[in-house]
């Protein structure tokens, strides 16, 4: 076992992993309820929120921060509707205005911090953005296999992983215990609502936990490969499934694909891991998008052929016999 | 302390107000300049992009040009080039943002894949090809790398003065082209359908409306950045459709818009060292939004606020002006008095709403009150009748030619009357007279349905 491999290559690995896992299970009801551009607003926005907790805790504590970022992704969720219903804005439009300004804010706040903290915080613009994957370091791990069980090792094992961990959890638990609810939300929100459902109330406790899971993979991977993480695996398997269940344990499966496979390649190469696996889940994504058995490109291709010809005509073309006479 | 207060303003204000008047050094004149001019032109296109309902195409296009800026460089330095100069990056940049817009349409051409979902895959895994090839480009041992992660944030700030008047020339170039096609981006933007049976392709026209967007992100890109990029595209054309129903007003006003946020936000970043430039413009932009949305005369919240209230008093005082008309037409008395129990019986009103009401109607003269209710005078019986006869008129509608059950009119006759203009009530009577359905020479006509002292039924009554 190389020093390198347990310092190095297993946190950051395992941290991408947990991320994309993460990402990958809440991405999949913002992909279905048409809300992807949502998870981008909320990446942006919670940078504000972030800077706000560090400012009223004076540390960088997990609990504050997530915190910090669940209070604003609901803010953003909330004034993008309020501009879009009471400004009569159309939705694009009032997310774009909303999450620009706060992301405007929390820039400008960075910039004060960074000017009035004499010691060095490790909260800078460009953090936020590529994330700092080449901070999840376990320093000092165990040496052997028999020191594994040794609590002494474990000391220094990366906060992030077990934040990441925790957040995984606790987003397992929502999609698991409120599973009925998210489905019906997102498919149909008004027999939701006449069963009793409130599609608000899951839509706020969703964009919350858009914001957690977020905020926990940022350090991880900046905020824009969150976007990545978050919509892409749910694409890729919504085009693979038309199963709810199967879809987000596909997305689940395709993330942490993508995150070995991307990290591998930038090991490899000695490029950003973090740029890579969003590289990576594109190349999955344009893989799925062609070869996917009844929604890829090709198939989809060769069903029209068939049509065209009239050697094999689809069984829904003739139920009911009203077309083809 | 005053003191203090005074000097910390004056080291504020002075220089600000300055920059506010171009009486300012002459870098952060060359600045203001190039950021105004792109305000302005973004604030024309945006307006086109916001009402074709693509906002959010300028996100996944900013972002889409980072990797085409790192290509650019690569290329230019590989042939010995400087890499940093516009005329490396530009094109670059270009060719990956329109490549962007052309991944989000073909995205969008498969099944389950949504505009939104195609939107958000291209500008994350672009700008991801954006990181790997910066961090690539940070590892050669070049000398002009420096500074390209600008790109993302923007760096206001050194704008030289060529840079300054490529902005200026695009900026230029983008309003004179929708100037000079106003009319076809017009058609496309409110009726694309008849636009393409002029003879005009929507996707030829999209196409030059999001080549002018690339234009403008690219140059813009090194001022304000890739991610607040998207700000100056999306905000002022929101904020200016505030103000305006005529198309004209709202890009004139969206490029004005446009121009101040990028000239308060540049003045304030020129005078607060720490303050950067593009997060200010943005933050100026949001001010004019919030402005707007509050205050503007006919959409803004606070118009639309008081004249829903106005509506709601109207309708409150028609409705007991005509439940005090019915009463004194069931008592078959003018003079008749109307309890507070009689009224609450006609509608669903609290005494409190009720007293309420009744009071705004006696301060008005319309009302007389005595001793255990209320009572029409002459004033109030003649305001009355045109109520009522409004009413009538178009319960009689409804009955006759909507083929709504008598007994169901009076609710659905409700919702309208209050804004029927006096054409048309006038439409309605001879209408109305010409089929025998109301009588010759009254003025109120009689009712569609039987009036009862107590139209709820009994049951509900204590």
């Amino acid at each position: 076992m190389s020093t390198t491999f347990l310092t190095q290559d297993v946190p950051v690995l395992l941290a991408a992993m947990l991320a994309s896992a993460a990402c990958g299970l809440i991405g999949c009801f913002l992909v279905l309820r048409r809300m992807s551009l949502m998870g981008d607003a909320i990446s942006h926005a919670v940078l504000p929120g972030i800077i706000a907790a560090f400012l009223l805790t004076k540390s960088l504590g997990t609990i504050p921060v997530l915190i910090g970022a669940a209070f604003i992704g609901v803010i953003t969720a909330a004034l993008s509707e309020l501009i879009r219903r009471l400004g009569r804005v159309e939705p694009g439009a009032s997310m774009g205005v909303v999450f620009t300004v706060l992301f405007a804010l929390g820039v400008i706040m960075l910039a004060r911090i960074e000017h009035t903290t004499a010691q060095g915080v490790h909260l800078d613009a460009d953090c936020v953005l590529y994330g700092t994957m080449e901070n999840v370091l376990w320093i000092d791990p165990p040496d052997s296999f028999s020191k594994m069980t040794d609590a002494a090792s474990w000391r220094f094992f990366p906060p992030q992983i077990i934040t990441l961990l925790v957040v995984l959890l606790l987003d397992l638990v929502f999609v698991i215990a409120l599973f009925k609810e998210l489905r019906i939300t997102a498919f149909d929100p008004g027999l939701a609502a006449a069963q009793g459902i409130s599609p608000g109330l899951m839509h706020y406790l969703l964009m919350t936990f858009v914001a957690i899971t977020t905020v926990a993979s940022f350090e991880a991977v900046g905020s824009i490969l969150v976007v990545a993480m978050l919509i892409v695996p749910g694409v890729a398997a919504h085009l693979l499934t038309d199963r709810l269940s199967v879809m987000l344990w596909l997305s689940v499966i395709i993330g942490v694909a993508a995150s070995a496979t991307g990290y591998g390649a930038a090991a490899a190469l000695d490029l950003n891991a973090a740029g890579m696996i969003g590289v990576m889940l594109g190349v999955l994504l344009t893989i799925i998008a062609v070869f996917a058995p009844r929604h890829g490109w090709l198939a989809r291709r060769s069903s029209a052929e068939r049509q065209t010809f009239g050697t094999t005509v689809s069984p829904s073309f003739t139920v009911g016999g009203e077309r083809g006479e | 302390m005053r003191l203090l207060l005074a000097q910390a303003d004056a080291s504020f204000w002075a220089p600000f107000l300055r920059a506010l008047v171009f009486d300012a050094p002459h870098n952060t004149q060359t600045v203001l300049c190039g950021t105004m001019m792109l305000g302005a032109a973004c604030g024309v296109v945006g307006a086109f992009l916001l009402l074709r309902k693509r906002s959010l195409v300028a996100d996944a296009l900013s972002h889409a040009a980072l990797p085409g800026v790192c290509v650019g460089f690569l290329i230019a330095t590989a042939l010995g080039f400087n890499g940093r100069s516009m005329v490396a990056l530009v094109p670059g940049a270009a060719a990956f943002g329109l490549l962007g817009v052309l991944a989000v349409h073909l995205l969008t051409r498969l099944p389950r894949v949504k505009e939104d979902a195609a939107i958000g895959i291209v500008l994350s895994v672009f700008f991801a090809l954006g990181v790997v090839l910066l961090g690539i480009i940070q590892k050669l041992p070049v000398a002009t790398k420096a500074g390209l992660n600008h790109f993302i944030f923007g760096q206001a700030a050194t704008m030289s003065a060529a840079d300054a008047t490529t902005i200026g020339v695009t900026a230029s170039l983008a309003i004179i082209a929708c100037a000079l096609m106003f009319k076809e981006l017009r058609l496309i933007c409110f009726d694309s359908r008849f636009a393409e049976s002029l003879g005009w392709s929507s996707f030829l026209l999209d196409g030059v409306l999001l080549a002018m967007i690339t234009a403008l992100t690219v140059v813009g890109l090194g001022a304000v950045g890739a991610i607040l990029m998207v700000a100056l595209l999306i905000i002022p054309a929101a904020a200016a459709r505030f103000w305006s129903d005529r198309l004209t007003v709202m890009i004139l006003l969206s490029a004005v818009m446009g121009a101040l946020a990028c000239h308060a936000g540049t003045a304030a970043s020129a005078v607060m060292g720490d303050l950067p430039t593009g997060p200010a413009i943005v933050l100026a932009c949001g001010a004019l939004f919030i402005v707007s949305m509050l205050g503007a005369p006919r959409r803004g919240l606070v118009a639309v606020a008081w004249h829903r209230h106005r509506l709601n008093r109207t309708v409150a005082r028609q409705h007991l002006l005509r439940a005090l008309y019915e009463h004194a037409e069931i008592m078959d008395d003018d003079a008749a008095i109307a309890t507070e129990v009689d009224l609450s019986h006609r509608r669903t009103w609290s005494s409190a709403q009720l007293r309420r009401l009744a009071s705004r109607l006696v301060r008005g003269a319309e009302v007389d009150r005595v001793d255990e209710g209320y009572r029409l005078n002459d004033r109030g019986r003649a305001s009355a009748a045109r109520i009522v006869r409004t009413h009538r008129l178009w319960e009689h509608f409804l009955n006759t030619q909507a083929d709504i059950a008598p007994n169901h009119v009076d609710r659905a006759a409700d919702d309208i009357e209050h804004v029927l203009s006096d054409e048309l009530i006038r439409e309605l009577e001879a209408d109305l007279r010409g089929r025998g359905t109301i009588e010759e020479g009254v003025f109120v006509p009689h009712s569609a349905h039987a009036l009862t002292r107590s139209p709820r039924p009994a049951s509900l009554l204590t």
